[in-house]
């Protein structure tokens, strides 16, 4: 039953994506090759110099596997100012991992060539170049494919988290496809992968083990794959990088994708601008892009900025009306970034029980949990960690759970619930489950959350270029308020529309599309 | 050519880090066309005596010649593509042919091919190897002795005057071993190289060399043949040495006229037992035992020379007792 799902999940993946796979299919592949490559262009010579300066080796190798240890986007995210977001960044960092193991492996390969047989090649004349290309690197070839390998498995890993932070390729779909719960689309992104990742796994394995084997063979195929895949890297230029006028980012989830293409479609309705778009980033990294200039504007939500460490890591306020002009004056003031006209949704934190279990219990507003600390409680992983998070909601009211709280992607919060492994979800007031789950909303009465409203957040300096972008996207201005939002949430992500088609219809029916 | 000094150390001392004295003051020379063994235990310095020579290892203090010039004014790869060098096990590129191993060294020397080409089976084909068969094997499909014979024809392939070897034969087994040991003994009859030979085995030693360098704790202790090593041992170095091995060495290596010195002789009489000079001890005893005790012994050679039996039995008793 399941598999047979997943494959009618796969094939209509398939179907609304024909287009783009294949294009997306090969930006994978160029980025994880190209990452194999630079690796190897700088991986072989630093383990070949290692072996000569052995001093080296040791601090260098040792710091090269504490790299490794950092979580990939957390090094993502420390790099976004000086390498911003998209394939260089992914580039960048696949490289960083993928170089270790062949750093490694070129210097124990090498450095395991026995004594007597390098004593023979140096008896016999050869310089050191000459023993090197002669004896040294062809008996260590085994070890360095092995090394290769393992690099490359790494590096197509990266290449596929990366998605997060606008590389593009196949991650993308699993990303998409995880956001928007769409198995198919994630299937469709990762089958590939696994794909090319087994035939990378076992090909190089058989060279490794032809070579080792000592045949003119595997030797020829493994040194010509090794220089091929170097090649490719030194002369394939980095895929074009061409800057539209504005560079939209979006954030990685449905609702984030929907304004995007929200906004892209009304600037290139009613401008002349250029718009590209940056994909599925990560929502603090979003932020940390706009600064760096490497987008140009996303949408946002005040309360972020109000709280965001990065932005003006503030409390809420008591009079939480105020939120809204305080951000727009001191993020313009202090970060050189606009609030533009809000949409009019306020997509805050929602508790939410099922009906059902609220009338049973008699829940309507937070003060109410008090009575039910039984209840199981799935949040999502951002929630833990926020100052407006879930410490100072038990704090402020004064709430005790039996259990810990669980955390979970955004995305699984209501699979959580569905599944009955939760009964108190901390979701957003704009996600369609809401709706299609029969959910109450638990009243926050002491108005603990601040407000989220979502608004097109700009940089000064591009709006100065482009002063007719806020006039464009003013005509947005509280035209999607939370029932709408709901609903265009729930036509991409339950509906699996494309947010495109979703995006048309509603600004046609709002008249703001021809 | 005989008498010209090809290889020469002149009171070279190798120092390694931490202040031992690999080598220490050696000084010798090696006659071209002569084959000189390095004879000693493990850890006496006879292994790095031999990479001076090729400059593997650099002499802390000290000369060391090579056909008459300074090896440290020379290129090191030049000097040691001049040089032949065999190590144990041959030392074979295992990534390479056997072919292309032999070619190794007329590469390097950048031999047109086709000189390479013809080079290759020839020097297979003088260590027993026909190239059509051998030619295009790899080194782990060849037996021990095989790869011995390969490693041989590699140090031989740019035809160098001068040979270095490293317990060469250590690894075989025995059977194996003295047969490689007479192909080389053969071997050398025809192309008279100068050979410095590192080894433990005496019995190697004695059957490959002309001329035995006994080396301990880096110095020599002795120099000489082994006749003269195990009838004339200058030190209690040298006797302890050669230990327990002394007699089985001494009927093997030793012939009857290495032992006769300051024997008194007698007149060779028509019924006197004739003997040859240079047999060994071991049929001397033999021999001796059938005469029976009061029969006289001539010894063959440049001039007949008689000896009574039991006087010369008891020598030869002596001898190999060890009381000398």
């Amino acid at each position: 039953m399941i598999v047979a799902t997943l494959i009618t999940g796969l094939v209509e993946a398939w179907q609304r994506n024909q287009d783009s796979f294949a294009g997306q299919a090969l930006v994978f592949l160029s980025l994880s090759l190209r990452a194999v490559g630079v690796a190897l262009l700088l991986g072989i010579p630093a383990g070949i110099v290692l072996t000569r300066f052995s001093r080296l080796a040791s601090p260098i190798i040792a710091t090269l596997a504490l790299l490794q240890t950092l979580p990939s986007l957390a090094l993502v995210g420390l790099l976004i100012p000086w390498l911003g977001i998209g394939q260089p960044a992914a580039l960048f960092v696949a490289v960083i991992y993928s170089l270790f193991p062949i750093v490694l492996n070129t210097y124990v390969g090498i450095t395991q060539v026995p004594p007597a047989i390098r004593d023979a090649a140096r008896g016999m004349g050869m310089t050191a170049t000459q023993m090197l290309a002669g004896v040294e690197l062809p008996l260590a070839l085994p070890v360095i494919l092995a090394g290769v390998r393992t690099g490359a498995v790494y590096a197509i890993g990266i290449i596929t988290v990366c998605a997060l932070v606008g590389a593009g390729g196949l991650g993308d779909f699993i990303t998409t496809g995880l956001t928007r719960g769409d198995d198919g689309l994630v299937l469709l992104g990762a089958l590939p992968i696994l794909f090319l990742t087994l035939i990378i796994f076992w090909g190089l394995g058989g060279i490794a083990s032809l070579s080792k084997r000592n045949s003119t063979l595997g030797l020829a195929l493994g040194g010509g794959l090794i220089v091929a895949l170097a090649a490719f890297a030194a002369v394939a230029p980095f895929a074009r990088w061409h800057r539209a006028d504005v560079t939209i980012g979006s954030k990685n989830f449905t609702e984030g994708y929907i304004l995007t293409e929200m906004l892209r479609q009304m600037l290139v309705e009613h401008t002349d601008l250029t718009v590209d778009v940056v994909p599925n980033l990560g929502s603090n990294l979003a932020y940390k892009s706009l600064k760096a200039g490497r987008i140009d504007l996303y949408p946002e939500y005040t309360g972020n900025l109000l709280t965001g460490r990065d932005a003006l890591n503030m409390a809420v306020p008591d009079d939480k009306s105020t939120i809204t002009t305080i951000v727009r004056e001191r993020m313009a003031r202090e970060h050189g970034v606009v609030l533009l006209d809000l949409f009019g949704l306020n997509n805050t934190y929602a508790l939410c029980v099922p009906s059902k279990l609220a009338d049973e219990r008699n829940l309507a507003t937070i003060d109410d949990l008090v009575r039910a600390p039984d209840l199981h409680v799935v949040v999502d992983l951002e929630f833990n960690d926020r100052p407006d998070g879930w410490k100072g909601l038990m704090a402020t009211y004064g709430l005790r759970f039996n259990q810990p709280q669980q955390q979970v992607n955004p995305d699984l919060i209501y699979r959580a619930l569905e599944a009955g492994e939760a009964d108190l979800v901390c979701g957003f007031a704009t996600d369609w489950q809401i709706d299609a789950h029969d959910l109450v909303v638990l009243r926050d009465s002491r108005g603990y959350f601040p407000n989220y409203h979502g608004a097109p957040l700009i940089r000064a300096d591009v709006l100065k270029r482009h002063p007719e972008i806020a006039d464009v996207l003013g005509r947005l201005k509280d035209q999607i308020d939370d029932a709408t939002m709901r609903r265009l949430n729930g036509q991409v992500a339950a509906g699996k529309r494309t947010e495109q088609d979703v995006v048309r219809e509603f600004l046609r029916g709002k008249g703001l599309l021809k | 050519m005989i008498d010209t000094v090809a290889v020469e150390l002149r009171g070279v001392t190798k120092s390694f880090a931490g202040g031992v004295r690999a080598v220490d003051d050696v000084s010798l020379q090696v006659p071209a066309g002569r084959v000189l063994a390095l004879l000693g235990t493990s850890g006496c310095g006879k292994t790095t005596t031999l990479r001076l020579i090729n400059r593997l290892e650099d002499p802390t203090a000290g000369r060391v010649l090579v056909r008459g010039r300074d090896v440290a004014v020379q290129r090191p790869e030049q000097l040691r593509r001049s040089i032949g060098y065999v190590i144990q096990e041959g030392g074979l590129f295992p990534h390479m042919t056997v072919a292309a191993n032999v070619a190794t060294v007329p590469r390097l020397l950048g031999w047109p091919r086709d000189r390479v080409r013809s080079r290759v089976p020839e020097v297979l084909n003088m260590v027993g190897l026909p190239e059509h068969e051998y030619g295009p094997r790899m080194p782990h499909e060849l037996s021990g002795g095989q790869r011995q014979r390969v490693g041989v024809a590699r140090a031989l392939a740019a035809d160098p005057d001068i040979l270095l070897m490293d317990e060469p034969f250590g690894a075989l087994d025995p059977g194996t071993r003295e047969n490689v040991q007479d192909e080389f003994t053969e071997l050398q009859q025809r192309l008279h190289k100068t050979v410095v030979l590192v080894t433990h085995d005496m019995a190697e030693a004695g059957k490959l060399a002309d001329e035995i360098v006994l080396m301990d704790r880096g110095q020599i202790v002795q120099r000489g043949r082994l006749a003269d090593l195990l009838l004339r041992p200058a030190n209690d170095r040298v006797r302890s040495f050669l230990g327990r091995h002394r007699q089985s060495l001494a009927l093997e290596a030793l012939r009857l006229d290495d032992v006769l010195d300051g024997l008194a002789t007698v007149p060779v009489t028509a019924s006197a037992v004739r003997l040859a000079a240079n047999l060994r001890l071991g049929p001397v005893l033999t021999e001796l035992s059938r005469a029976g005790g009061d029969a006289v012994v001539a010894v063959g050679g440049k001039d007949e020379r008689g000896f009574a039996a039991a006087t010369l039995r008891s020598r030869v008793v002596a001898v190999l007792g060890g009381a000398s």
